[in-house]
């Protein structure tokens, strides 16, 4: 038997230069928290490849630890299996250095502030400094829900290339992603945004530019409202959860939600909208305050509206829910 | 004529040239890993050279592109151009109602492939990329593509439909379709033709037993039941695949877990079978091996997965009035001694009587394993659906 060679792939390309480059081979981040995080995972899933960049060698430590912890949580609860977690973790880079967002076709940008004015900072030097090392062709994308693209992006020297690509993160399994192009956005991105949400196996809802997007913008005034009615004593948060869920058979209830989404995430939102629409209904509620002051910020914190063990599963809950 | 045979899947492809005329297979492959780290590209040729390829793969455009680079290579091909071929044959795994017999892929015959993805979201997608990619790289190569559901169309209604309200099946296409269509039809037909019996005339049991796993019964060269259902994950214990379950306890399980219909969806494709029950592997060497060890639950998926296949095979004997044929195919099926002998046993009141000795020696081979006398001829026959596949557009191109 003839001895197995083994050879490297590219010698037996058909042509080299006639060799079409996939949509989506690479993806950055800027920010690996929960955010950037739940991207990564999102993305590389579907089979491309991610980087992402943290300030420093601890917070890359840390961002890997996380995910690892986030995909062992979703192998215990049968989302997945312990093949595909390696090939998820195969595919993500982390890295200090800018510079190697270069070749990437597209960057989201995943850095939050606790407000919204610091945000727009924060946000502007980010889509500076990732236009500094990508592609002339390279999508820089933000996840954020309140702030406007068009605003942003004038900071770029292609304005074409933003958009604002807003996944509802606290529920991964949404077939849906709020997207906003912005006044500039070319219709070539236009086209490539389509394209990724394709790839990623999720419908894109296409929103004019305006903070808060249909999903803040609808269920922040609801979980407001919600507290409301709970402080004056209407019903317990059970009950107002419960009728929203059997009655009007919405998947969680206003305080379940909020946990799920995260308080100061809602806060942010609130705050964002109070400050661009000037709406009373916009106006975050003291006990959203109060809860986000004392660092109850639901799941993630295990104490929210609720509390929570470290699995996720709700404690205390009522025998009749 | 050369025919190159694809079957790509969701992160693989494998790949069969064929001299169809001379029934040689030139040369084979598997591209692994695609869109992964460590992708590679196994070529074998028939001269016994051999080649791993590695390097990045993403996607299956690329994949082709260099399956074509390799089989055209001065070094480790098998023709000297891309105009040697002169057919494709796709492997694909849904045609729905719509595709009851093998075709050749016409724009329209695309849009109508599309059109099922809905009913096998896992695997038409990477079947349709093989497609695209060749009909960019040989556009003036005719390209036919062959159904898993096809040979299984012939089901009667009263076979083929669940007892969920009927508006189900005309809205959705709520069914039984079937799988491995072109094996059990290969098997049946191949274990005819060594018995020197006539097609047309026997009552046949194919039991398809690889990582998935089906059982068919078919009649007079016509498949009358099947047990895959509308996807791949009924009928019997798979790898990891559950099989026949109650579908109250998926919606229990939904409750008690809090998990969505994505991850149950995970839990009866991927954490199920013999993997599931035994804890240890979804291979069947691996359960075997644990099982010796006295692992005990290694054991109990060894006994479930012979007890199914056994309660199939007795059902479809009463589907078909009797069997005249059992045939065993697929890794399994052609190679697991014990999985064949536990789910034949006690089977003689139906006519079957396996000749143990000679069946503890047959692994991937043609050979009838029953005894002389046994009314039954039970055979390990191994499948090879990639040849049906070239056949099929074979017999296609040519008729044009």
């Amino acid at each position: 038997m003839k001895e197995v060679k083994t050879e490297p792939i590219f010698k037996y390309a058909l042509s080299k230069d006639a060799r079409p480059k996939a949509a989506f081979s690479k993806i950055g981040i800027v920010g690996c928290g929960k955010v950037g995080r739940d991207i990564a995972i999102l993305v590389s899933r579907r089979g491309i490849d991610v980087v992402f960049i943290e300030l420093s060698e601890e917070k890359i430590k840390y961002a890997f630890e996380q995910i690892s912890i986030d995909l062992d949580n979703m192998i215990d609860r049968w989302g997945m299996t312990t093949g595909e977690k390696r090939a998820i973790l195969s595919r993500i880079h982390g890295t200090v250095r800018c510079i190697e967002l270069s070749g990437c076709e597209l960057v989201f940008e995943a850095v939050r502030s606790k407000s919204k004015k610091a945000d727009v900072e924060h946000v502007e030097s980010v889509f500076k400094k990732v236009e500094a090392h990508v592609d002339k062709d390279t999508i820089i994308a933000t996840n954020a829900t309140i702030l406007g693209v068009s605003e942003i992006a004038t900071v770029l020297q292609v304005p074409e290339r933003a958009v604002s690509i807003h996944f509802l993160l606290s529920s991964p399994d949404s077939p849906v992603v709020e997207v906003t192009w912005g006044v500039k956005t070319s219709e070539e991105v236009k086209e490539k945004v389509h394209t990724l949400v394709k790839l990623l196996g999720k419908k894109l809802i296409p929103v004019f530019e305006s903070p808060g997007g249909i999903s803040a913008r609808l269920v922040s005034p609801l979980i407001n409202d919600a507290c409301q009615m709970f402080l004056e004593g209407i019903s317990t948060m059970d009950d107002i959860d419960n009728m929203m869920t059997r009655g009007l058979g919405l998947r969680q209830g206003p305080f379940a939600m909020a946990d799920k989404i995260g308080l100061d995430k809602i806060l942010l939102w609130l705050d964002g909208m109070y400050h661009e629409y000037g709406d009373l209904k916009y106006k975050s509620h003291i006990l959203l305050k109060h809860k986000v002051r004392a660092n109850e910020l639901g799941r993630k914190t295990l104490k929210g509206f609720y509390e929570y063990d470290e699995h996720g599963h709700r404690l205390n809950k009522p025998k009749c829910c | 004529m050369n025919i190159l045979v694809l079957n790509c899947g969701s992160s693989s492809i494998k790949y069969q040239l064929f001299d169809i005329k001379n029934k040689i297979v030139k040369a084979k492959g598997l591209v692994d890993k695609i869109g992964m780290q460590g992708a590679s590209l196994t070529n074998s040729r028939n001269d016994g050279d051999k080649v791993i390829l590695e390097g990045e793969i993403i996607d299956h455009q690329i994949g082709i592109e260099y399956v074509l680079g390799v089989l055209t290579s001065e070094e480790h091909g098998s023709i000297n151009e891309l105009a040697e071929i002169n057919a494709v044959g796709h492997r694909v795994v849904h045609g729905a109602e719509k595709f009851n017999s093998s075709v050749l892929i016409t724009n329209d015959v695309i849009t109508q492939m599309e059109n099922c993805v809905e009913l096998a979201p896992l695997h038409n997608p990477p079947n349709l990329k093989g497609i695209y990619a060749m009909k960019q790289l040989l556009p003036e190569v005719p390209q036919c593509g062959v159904f898993d559901t096809a040979f299984h169309q012939t089901m009667p209604a009263h076979s083929y439909l669940y007892a969920l309200p009927y508006s189900l099946y005309k809205k959705h296409g709520i069914r039984r379709y079937g799988f491995h269509g072109a094996s059990h039809r290969y098997v049946s037909k191949r274990a005819c033709e060594i018995l020197g019996v006539n097609y047309n005339e026997q009552k046949i049991i194919t039991c398809h037993l690889g990582n998935g796993a089906s059982i068919a019964a078919i009649d007079k060269g016509k498949s009358v039941d099947t047990s895959m259902g509308l996807t791949p994950v009924e009928g019997l214990m798979m790898g990891t695949r559950v099989g026949d379950v109650d579908a109250g306890a998926l919606t229990f399980i939904m409750g008690k877990e809090e998990i969505s219909y994505n991850q149950l969806n995970t839990l009866v494709n991927k954490h199920s079978g013999v993997l599931g029950i035994s804890g240890v592997s979804s291979d069947m060497r691996e359960i075997g091996e644990a099982a010796k060890d006295g692992n005990d639950r290694a054991k109990l998926a060894l006994d479930m997965y012979a007890y199914r296949v056994k309660k199939y095979i007795g059902s479809y004997s009463a589907v078909l009035g009797g069997a005249d044929i059992i045939i065993f195919t697929g890794g399994i099926g052609e190679n697991a001694v014990d999985i064949r002998e536990n789910s034949l046993n006690n089977l003689e009141y139906m006519g079957v009587e396996l000749n143990s000795e000679l069946n503890k020696t047959v692994y991937s081979t043609e050979t009838i394993i029953s005894t002389d006398n046994s009314r039954v001829k039970v055979m390990v026959i191994p499948t090879n659906e990639e040849l049906v596949i070239a056949q099929d557009t074979f017999d296609i191109v040519s008729s044009k």
